[in-house]
């Protein structure tokens, strides 16, 4: 990602805020490491970006995103587009209106390359559990997966949704649950990927 | 005789009030999906519940038991 209009060069990660930002705890210049905390990346041997900006999680009134950037250190070198399992790269950015039945897929860290297909958009009152208390997201995506499989598991948010014939981005993913789905094994939410762009002021590189 | 499927603009105009209708129950998110050729909405609950209506305005309204929602860290 890079910031609209900045042809400096500077590249960023987008994510979520509570992957990047711990849930509006972090602070402008926090280290991020990859791989994560969780995954027993340390600082500084493992720092690859700086904490940049967050979209505040609120409790008291809808959410739009669960969202935040880190700046990438220059020496880390990144494939910013390549969509690695799933082959190619992202083609750009995909149409405000994400229609249900459209054949989505995206890389996580947990599942890994999966597919899915959109069951209900513009959602709103979407209530998601967070270590803060729960929170409400309004016009949200949801997405179940193919066959006998989740499209998502814990590990997987700030995952790139994109359309599966187009490689076009349609949302971030953020949330999830285990139940409901045709095949029984979950929903996953994601947040507009173009409200996401809009409200961090941010563009593909 | 079926009823006439609804448009993407009447599922939209829909969803307000059927937030507003569905206040007592345990929604966990209210949108637009696919039903039949047109557009109705899905009301997601976050455990089985009776009563819930069909159709709100005319316009069919489908409700999945989802359970709870959670960030995916």
């Amino acid at each position: 990602m890079k910031l609209r209009g900045d042809d400096s060069g500077k590249v960023f990660i987008l994510s979520n805020n509570h992957v990047l930002a711990a849930e509006n705890l972090g602070k402008a210049g926090d280290a991020i490491v990859q791989p994560g905390k969780y995954d027993h990346g340390i600082d500084p041997a493992d720092v690859i970006a700086e904490l940049s900006k967050q979209v505040k999680l609120k409790k008291t009134t809808p959410n739009k995103i669960d969202a935040a950037i880190a700046l990438l250190k220059k020496s880390v070198k990144f494939d910013a587009r390549g969509l690695k399992d799933f082959g190619g790269s992202l083609a750009g950015v995909g149409s405000d209106f994400v229609d249900e039945g459209t054949i989505v897929a995206k890389q996580g860290r947990s599942s890994g390359l999966t597919t899915g297909k959109v069951t209900a958009f513009e959602l709103d009152n979407v209530v998601v559990q967070y270590d803060m208390g729960n929170l409400r997201f309004d016009d949200q995506i949801e997405i179940e997966g193919a066959g006998d499989s989740a499209f998502s598991e814990g590990g997987d948010s700030g995952s790139v949704i994109f359309e599966k014939k187009s490689r076009l981005a349609i949302g971030l993913l953020f949330a999830g649950g285990d139940s409901g789905g045709s095949n029984g094994k979950g929903l996953t939410y994601a947040n507009p990927i173009r409200t996401v762009l809009d409200l961090l002021k941010i563009e593909l590189v | 005789m079926d009823k006439p499927n609804c448009t993407l603009d009447q599922a939209r105009a829909a969803k307000p009030r059927a937030i507003a209708a569905l206040a007592a129950f345990p929604v966990v998110g209210i949108g637009i999906t696919r039903v039949g050729e047109g557009y109705g909405l899905k009301v997601n609950l976050s455990e089985a519940c009776e009563s819930v209506p069909a159709e709100i305005d005319g316009v069919p309204l489908k409700s999945e038991v989802v359970g709870k929602i959670v960030k995916r860290s």
